[in-house]
């Protein structure tokens, strides 16, 4: 639950995706059809001419004009951006757990670590678990405890759950504020009991 | 309560689906390694320098003389980059729904992947056909669960036994989506199984 922003992520593969679409067809289309192809040899080349002789305009020094400055630098800003782009993704983690509790004599501040470490001694050495990771996340500006668990071999996920709510309910009287928290119960291949009794 | 409500929401929504995060920085990384060999090739062009493959100039030639290229090749490079497309529009648009459902409760936000409720429901239908565990596979879709079971030899199963326990099972587990269950006995049995 990182606050990676999805819209974002499927924009820009909708929008590549699309001019990836549009300029196969045409290739395609320009080997298919000849009218097409014939046309497009004809405008083409004067259309090339037009660009050429566009970035050659405005001269600054020598044969570098403005707007080989201004493409270089269009290129530049759209490779920062992209690059901004991939080390946004994830993120979302918070060190601090309860703030803003201010009275007349102080403030308490709790680290995540604290609840997390608390949450996790509590679920450690359980015979449901064969693991449990536990994390916190920033949700609309409240930190959630994230409990992932790895679920031994045909737990009931019901129990696991109630295990975890039951530990919950701990943690809130313990840190005296409610605790917001996502469960995430999952299966893989190491969860295998041990090999199975035959009789 | 309802802004806490409202929060679960959205960390369920988030984790039943994928967050095309893998594909975007591919795509992100791909489209930075394009730019910047381009502008490489302009800054050389314009220092005078000989291109590392292409100059700008005759990269702009090379896409008006496109035409002239052999059909066949043509055909071929323009499906083939049209199908990437296609892969990423769909991809982009698709909901990207990952093999995880909910399971209904007050207090915390559950997400339970389908292979754990695979494994729960197996060991249920086990016990209520009295075989093995290993002699049952359950697998788990967006909308079914289905158990296939093999008996041992010699025994018979009792088919509807195992449907009600799966189903009594499902009742408790309050899945969202609701799984529909569908058992299928094998008819070769397994021997000392």
């Amino acid at each position: 639950m990182n606050n990676t922003n999805r819209a974002a992520n499927r924009t820009l593969i909708l929008v590549i995706g699309l001019v990836l679409l549009v300029v196969g067809a045409a290739a395609a289309v320009l080997g298919v059809v000849s009218d097409y192809r014939d046309a497009f040899t004809s405008v083409a080349p004067s259309v090339q001419q037009n660009v050429a002789d566009f970035m050659d305009g405005a001269p600054l020094a020598g044969t570098v004009t403005w707007w080989h400055i201004a493409a270089l630098a269009l290129i530049v800003l759209v490779v920062v951006l992209l690059v901004i782009f991939i080390f946004r993704q994830g993120h979302g983690h918070t060190g601090r757990f309860v703030r803003d509790n201010k009275t007349a004599t102080g403030e308490t501040i709790i680290d995540s670590r604290v609840a997390e470490q608390l949450m996790l001694e509590s679920l450690t050495d359980r015979p449901e678990l064969v693991s449990c990771r536990v994390t916190t996340y920033l949700v609309k500006d409240t930190p959630v405890l994230k409990v992932s668990a790895l679920a031994r071999r045909g737990v009931s996920p019901v129990a696991i759950v109630t295990l975890v709510e039951d530990r919950l309910a701990a943690l809130d009287q313990l840190l005296g504020s409610h605790v917001l928290a996502s469960v995430h119960v999952s299966g893989g291949f190491r969860v295998k009991a041990s090999s199975s009794t035959r009789l | 309560m309802s802004q806490e409500t409202a929060t679960y929401r959205r960390i369920q929504r988030r984790e039943l689906h994928s967050s095309r995060s893998a594909t975007a920085i591919v795509v992100a990384a791909v489209v930075v390694i394009a730019l910047a060999y381009i502008a490489t090739e302009t800054v050389l062009a314009l220092a005078g320098q000989p291109p590392l493959l292409v100059s700008p100039t005759d990269m702009g030639e090379g896409i008006a003389g496109v035409a002239a290229v052999d059909t066949g090749i043509l055909i071929a490079a323009g499906v083939v980059v049209a199908l990437i497309g296609l892969v990423l529009v769909i991809s982009a648009i698709a909901p990207g729904r990952r093999a995880r459902r909910v399971i209904e409760s007050e207090k915390t936000a559950v997400v339970v992947d389908n292979e754990v409720i695979a494994s729960a429901l197996a060991r249920h239908a086990a016990r209520a056909g009295r075989v093995s565990p290993d002699s049952v596979r359950v697998s788990v879709s967006h909308r079914a669960a289905v158990v296939d079971l093999t008996p041992a030899s010699g025994m018979a199963v009792d088919k509807d036994a195992v449907l009600a326990a799966v189903q009594a099972e499902l009742d408790t587990l309050g899945l969202s989506p609701a799984l529909t269950p569908r058992v299928t006995i094998s008819s070769h049995g397994k021997v000392g199984a």
